[in-house]
C-alpha cells in the first residue's frame, strides 16, 4: 500500500492518533500480547513524525523506525551510550572487571554506536532529495528498507560487534568462566520461569488439573532449552521462548497429556505462536546448547522439530 | 477557502478523533460481564475437567458464575483479587455433590499455588537483570516470597507479562532488603513500583494465549 496523503489526511491521521492516546494507556482487549518487542505492535502510520505544518519529518521518522521511542530528552546516540554504560556496569559487577577493562569495553561499544549512527545518517540522505514530497513517500516500503538497521540496533553489542569481540579478548580465562557460569544459571532460572508461565497460561486456557500441570511442567523442562537474547530478556520473552518450542514438539509427546477437547483447543493456541517466533528471531534470541534454533521452516507437530538446525 | 467547507473539514476531524476514543474505550463485548467474560470460560473449563458435571449442573454453575461476574462488573459484588476468586469457587462448588465439591476445592487450592509460584518466579526473573542476583539469592527470594505473596501482586505480574510493562509489586522492605547487598538495595529502590494495591480483578491478565477458545456448555 502506498501512503499518499494530503494535509487534510495527515491531520485526520494525527487526530486519530491523539484520540487513541487520549483513550488511556491500556491497549484494547484482544490485541496481540506476549510479543518480545513493543515495536512489533506499531503500524507504520503510528510511527510517522508529523510537523506542525502537516508535513512528515523524514529524518525524525527514520529515527523513529530505527531507534524506537523518540519521546525522551536524549538523542539516539546519547540513549545508546547510556545503554552501553549500563551494560558495562552490570558486566563489571558479574565479571569483576578492572577499570582498564571497562574503558576498553566502553571504547569498543562507542565504536559500534558510531558505526550504526553513521549508517542511519547515510540511509537518511537517500530520501533528502524528496523532502518537498515527503507526504508522497511509500512509508511501508521505507520502513521495510530500514529493518536491517533496526536489527543492527537491537544486536548492536552482540555477534560480530566490536564490543563482543573486545569482551571476549580482554577478559581473563577465570573472569570468562565466572561470567559464563553466572549467565548460564540466570538463563536456567529464566527458562524455569518461562515453563511456569506457559503452564499457567495453558492452565487457564484448557482447565488443566494439578496432575496435568505437573506432567506438562516436567515435559517442558526436559524437552525445551533456555534461550539468551542480544539484550536483557523480560519475562514475556521467557514465556515466548518456551511456548514456541512447545509448538514445535512432536504431537505424540504432547497429546497424551490432554483430554481430546483440551488437545483440540491446544492445537489452535499453538498455531498462533509463529508471530512470537518472528519476534524472537528479530531480537537475536538463540537457544543454549546443540540443536535446532528459532527461525526454521514452519513445520509444527509433525514428528520432528521444525526449528532450524544450527547450533549456538 | 469557503466557511462551510472549513466547518465540514474540522467536523470530520473531530468525529475521527472521537471515534478513536470510543473504539479504544469500549469493552470487548458490551454485555453484563464486560471484560470479566473470559473468567467465566476459565472456570467452566476447569470444573469440566475436574468433575465432569452433568449438563444440568453446568447450566446452574454457569448461571451462578454469570451473576457473580455481572455483579463484579457492576461493582455491586466482590471485585478484588482477594475476594472474587473464592466467590467464584463457591458458585461452582454449590452445585456439585459433596465429594466432587471437596475434590474441586482441593484442585482450586493447587491451581492457586501454581499461579503464585509462577508469579514469584516471574517477579524474580523481572528484577534479576537490574539487581544482578546470584543463584543463591534467586532461590532465597523465591523461598521468602511464596509464603507472603498477595493475590494482587500476581495480577500485577501477569499484567506485566501481558503488556510487556515493568512496574513491580511493592514488596515490603523487611522481606526483600535482608536478601540484598548495598548496591542491590539501591537498585531495588530505583525500580518503578506499582502502588495500586486495591485493584479489581482483571480477567485480561491471562492474555490471549491463556483465554479459553471453547465454551464447554455450547459444544
Amino acid at each position: 500500500m502506498r501512503w499518499s496523503i494530503g494535509r487534510l489526511g495527515l491531520r485526520a491521521v494525527a487526530a486519530a492518533i491523539v484520540g487513541l492516546s487520549l483513550a488511556g494507556a491500556a491497549p484494547p482487549p484482544g490485541a496481540d500480547d506476549d510479543l518480545v518487542d513493543e515495536s512489533a505492535k506499531k503500524t507504520v502510520v503510528e510511527e510517522l513524525v508529523i510537523n506542525a505544518n502537516g508535513i512528515i519529518n523524514v529524518a525524525a521518522t527514520i529515527d523513529q523506525f530505527v531507534y524506537g521511542n523518540q519521546a525522551q530528552n536524549h538523542s539516539p546516540q546519547e540513549r545508546l551510550e547510556l545503554r552501553l554504560q549500563k551494560r558495562v556496569d552490570l558486566l563489571a559487577r558479574d565479571a569483576t572487571l578492572s577499570e582498564n577493562q571497562k574503558q576498553k569495553l566502553l571504547f569498543a561499544g562507542k565504536g559500534d554506536i558510531g558505526h550504526l549512527v553513521e549508517r542511519v545518517e547515510q540511509f537518511k540522505t537517500r530520501f533528502q532529495t524528496r523532502k518537498a514530497d515527503a507526504n508522497g513517500l511509500d512509508w511501508d516500503a521505507l520502513s521495510k528498507e530500514a529493518q536491517p538497521l533496526v536489527v543492527s540496533r537491537i544486536r548492536i553489542f552482540a555477534g560480530d560487534s566490536l564490543f563482543a569481540k573486545t569482551f571476549a579478548k580482554v577478559l581473563t580465562a577465570d573472569q570468562l568462566a565466572r561470567y559464563e557460569k553466572i549467565e548460564r544459571e540466570r538463563a536456567e532460572f529464566q527458562h524455569r520461569t518461562g515453563v511456569q508461565l506457559t503452564v499457567l497460561r495453558m492452565s487457564t486456557a484448557l482447565g488443566l488439573s494439578d496432575a496435568q500441570r505437573q506432567r506438562l511442567e516436567q515435559l517442558l523442562l526436559k524437552e525445551t532449552r533456555p534461550g539468551r537474547g542480544a539484550n536483557r530478556l523480560y519475562p514475556t520473552a521467557c514465556f515466548n521462548i518456551v511456548i514456541v518450542q512447545m509448538a514445535h514438539l512432536p504431537a505424540e509427546r504432547l497429546k497424551p497429556l490432554f483430554e481430546p477437547w483440551q488437545w483440540q483447543a491446544l492445537q489452535r493456541k499453538l498455531e498462533t505462536t509463529s508471530r512470537f517466533e518472528e519476534g524472537l528471531v528479530r531480537n537475536g534470541v538463540v537457544l543454549d546448547g546443540k540443536g535446532p534454533q528459532f527461525g526454521g521452516p514452519a513445520q509444527r507437530q509433525v514428528g520432528a522439530s521444525g526449528l532450524s538446525d544450527t547450533t549456538k | 477557502m469557503s466557511r462551510p467547507f472549513f466547518l465540514v473539514r474540522w467536523g470530520l476531524l473531530l468525529v475521527l478523533a472521537a471515534s478513536a476514543v470510543v473504539v479504544r474505550a469500549q469493552p470487548p463485548r458490551a454485555d453484563a460481564l464486560g471484560s470479566l467474560r473470559p473468567q467465566l470460560q476459565v472456570e467452566l473449563q476447569f470444573v469440566r475437567k475436574i468433575c465432569a458435571p452433568s449438563k444440568q449442573q453446568m447450566q446452574a454453575i454457569k448461571k451462578d458464575l454469570e451473576k457473580c461476574l455481572a455483579d463484579a462488573a457492576k461493582r455491586s459484588g466482590p471485585t478484588s483479587c482477594d475476594l472474587l476468586p473464592p466467590k467464584l469457587a463457591d458458585c461452582v462448588a454449590d452445585h456439585l455433590s459433596k465429594e466432587d465439591a471437596v475434590r474441586y476445592r482441593a484442585e482450586v487450592i493447587k491451581r492457586d499455588a501454581q499461579e503464585r509460584e509462577a508469579c514469584v518466579y516471574t517477579f524474580v526473573a523481572l528484577v534479576d537483570p537490574d539487581l544482578r542476583l546470584s543463584e543463591q539469592q534467586r532461590k532465597a527470594l523465591v523461598a521468602a516470597l511464596i509464603p507472603v505473596w498477595k493475590p494482587v501482586w500476581s495480577q500485577m505480574i501477569e499484567i506485566n507479562v501481558r503488556w510487556s510493562t515493568r512496574r513491580v509489586p511493592p514488596i515490603p522492605d523487611d522481606v526483600i532488603l535482608p536478601l540484598l547487598d548495598a548496591d542491590q538495595v539501591q537498585a531495588w529502590k530505583r525500580l518503578p513500583k506499582n502502588l495500586e494495591t486495591r485493584q479489581a480483578f482483571d480477567a485480561q491478565r491471562i492474555g490471549a494465549i491463556g483465554t479459553p477458545n471453547l465454551q464447554p456448555d455450547e459444544e
